[in-house]
């Protein structure tokens, strides 16, 4: 235990030497690895976002390359891939990882300024990407999900810390948050509580109508997060638009939307819609948990969402129900909520055990199901209903470790380092 | 005459959901009297895959196939699709005699197959492919007595080449394994009642624990907020 404390207590400018270099071995290891085994170590979408930088390379559309369906950004970003060498990518992803490392710190250091051990609780947190086996497999197999998320801490950075001190501030903040969402549509759910954040609503029962309806319109600085981030997104899509027309509106976002993917994935949905592969009438099943998810995303906002202090967790709480309540669920989409978890980690006041219960129950969850889709995609076993029920599980498992966080979550528990007497003067 | 073996990762019948689908073709190697013919000959084999069974050029690149020299999709290939939606798919490999033989191999992969009532696996035949010889030196019209009424014009050229023309001749070949076939596992629709009912249950129950949780923290907060004030 003494020597796990003296390791984390190195600089941190140590910890992400060793977290680049863990990263840079496994690039290597990669080009190894695909060349000797029939298993890739590369995640195939790297190889979707090579083709299609080779397509815009020639100077066609990246949309030439069957499934890309990617902001061209990716495909331009990827150019060194097809000239330069192949693994260009994999390490622009894991700087990107790193700088997503160095902004978590920066970011949780800074909600912390006043409170003692701020910089050591910082350091705790960014280990927790740093370290993180997701985050390295992620970025070492070429996925480009790091650069999007880099974008989303930055968004946070700027709105809630005073990295820069005047308005400006939410105008960086609402532009780091229109580029994310054009890399990926999850950070649209982010906004929502991102701008109730800036608000100050001050309603209770004994407050008027009109008082009430006026504390709801927005105030300058959601203005300007709103504003920036809209321009943003539109400017981006439409220079896109006017580069690789419908082609790119279409794969980018419009695929996304309506997208009806009936191969087995981690889903509870997954059975139910392979079963009603040709079933086009009014689907009850998807629009009940529609409607749940919509209602949870909003309680959600509204619980966490319109306080400073308590932000991070409703920033976290969404993409974890996005992900728990999408039709389509894959390992790369948990680093949505994975790339948010060390801005609230060191908030939840739970015990070690109680954690690493929670831990195994998300991964033996997770493994259960592995083990039917083995079955089934290696063995051609007819498990689709086990595969359904240990999708059910893991539906279970997550819901069920969100409500134990929600439960845990203390604000300023900074993993119990920062001492009481600290809090109520703060407070 | 040319024997040539198929295997589907090494078994007849296949139980993976992606695998090699392997052709090896033996030119006369145990008949000395024949070998000078095949010496130096491209070998080309189309090979029809059924609509529930696909490969795609980019996997072909990457399997590493040393033997395989070209590959030409005659038809468009959507590797997305579900089998009922798909189309056969027509592959054009290119290879050359090595040793009085040629080996090969090309990733394949199975597609979803709609589900059925009772579920249970649905097969997918292989069909038998055509293999083409192209010799120099015209080697084989030299042999037109012998395979004057086996060979004919055939499609393997290029598209503007006329079938008179095509200078690649279908030969043929003897399988020396049993016909290959894939079973894939498809969905039960049988399932579909408790499928749909337990998944909306379990939803349904799922929100409503989180959203009590979330009432309840939201209780608990408010009432220190009112003791601290």
């Amino acid at each position: 235990m003494e020597k796990v404390r003296k390791i984390l207590n190195w600089e941190f400018s140590t910890h992400l030497k060793i977290g680049a270099l863990i990263r840079a071995v496994l690039i290597v290891y990669s080009i190894y690895h695909d060349d000797h085994y029939s298993v890739s170590y590369t995640d195939i979408d790297y190889k979707v976002f090579t083709d299609a930088a080779k397509h815009v390379y020639k100077g066609d559309s990246p949309y030439k390359r069957h499934t890309y369906r990617y902001s061209p950004l990716i495909a331009f970003m990827l150019l060194p891939n097809v000239f330069y060498t192949r693994t260009f990518g994999k390490q622009l992803f894991c700087v990107f990882d790193v700088f997503v490392a160095i902004a978590l710190k920066i970011l949780v250091e800074r909600q912390l300024k006043n409170k003692e051990n701020a910089s050591k609780i910082a350091k705790y947190c960014s280990l927790f990407w740093i370290y993180n086996p997701m985050s390295i497999a992620i970025s070492s197999r070429g996925n480009a999900d790091s650069v999007p998320c880099f974008f989303v801490i930055l968004s946070i950075l700027f709105l809630q810390t005073d990295v820069i001190k005047n308005l400006f501030k939410y105008v960086l903040s609402g532009i780091f948050l229109g580029f994310s969402i054009h890399l990926r549509m999850y950070p649209l759910a982010l906004s929502f509580p991102m701008y109730l954040s800036l608000g100050e609503y001050n309603i209770n029962r004994n407050t008027r109508l009109l008082s009430g309806i006026l504390s709801l319109v927005p105030n300058r600085k959601q203005l300007l997060l709103a504003f920036s981030c809209i321009l943003t997104l539109f400017s981006l899509t439409y220079v896109m638009y006017a580069m690789y027309g419908y082609e790119f509106l279409f794969e980018t976002y419009i695929y996304h939307l309506f997208r009806k993917d009936t191969r087995h994935n981690f889903s509870v949905l997954f059975y139910y819609s392979y079963l009603t592969i040709d079933d086009f009438s009014f689907d009850a099943v998807k629009t009940i948990s529609q409607v749940f998810e919509g209602i949870i995303l909003f309680v959600v906002s509204l619980t966490f969402g319109t306080k400073q202090e308590t932000l991070p967790f409703a920033l976290f709480c969404q993409p974890v129900v996005l992900v728990v309540y999408n039709s389509v669920m894959t390992s790369q989409y948990f680093i949505w909520f994975l790339s948010l978890l060390p801005l609230v980690v060191h908030s939840f006041e739970m015990r070690i055990s109680q954690a690493f219960v929670l831990f195994t129950l998300w991964l033996s969850s997770q493994g259960a199901w592995l083990f039917y889709a083995y079955l089934l995609e290696f063995k051609s076993r007819e498990v689709f209903l086990f595969i359904w029920l240990k999708g059910v599980v893991f539906f279970c498992a997550n819901i069920y470790i969100l409500a134990q966080l929600i439960k845990c979550y203390r604000p300023g528990y900074g993993f119990g380092l920062i001492s009481k007497t600290n809090e109520i003067k703060s407070q | 005459m040319e024997k040539a073996q198929r295997r589907l990762f090494g078994d007849n019948l296949v139980r993976d959901s992606c695998g090699n689908l392997t052709i090896n073709i033996d030119f006369a190697s145990d008949n000395e009297e024949e070998r000078w013919l095949y010496e130096d000959c491209m070998v080309g084999i189309e090979q029809t895959l059924p609509s529930g069974v696909y490969s795609s050029i980019d996997d072909i690149n990457d399997s590493g196939c040393v033997n395989l020299i070209h590959t030409v999709f005659k038809t468009a290939v959507n590797i997305e699709l579900p089998a009922k939606k798909s189309e056969p798919i027509v592959i054009h490999l290119l290879s050359k005699v090595r040793d009085y033989r040629t080996d090969i191999y090309i990733p394949v992969h199975a597609r979803y197959h709609n589900p059925a009532k009772g579920g249970g696996m649905v097969r997918n035949e292989i069909p038998v492919p055509k293999v083409y010889l192209l010799c120099p030196d015209s080697r084989l019209e030299r042999c037109d007595d012998l395979y004057a009424e086996l060979t004919h014009p055939n499609n393997f050229c290029s598209e503007h080449v006329s079938k008179e023309n095509c200078t690649w001749k279908e030969i043929p070949i003897i399988m020396v394994t049993a016909p290959l076939s894939w079973h894939v596992p498809v969905g039960d629709t049988e399932h579909y009642a408790l499928v749909a009912g337990g998944t909306a249950l379990v939803i349904a129950l799922g929100s409503l624990y989180l959203l009590n949780t979330l009432r309840r923290y939201h209780s608990l907060a408010h009432r220190n907020n009112k003791k601290i004030s």
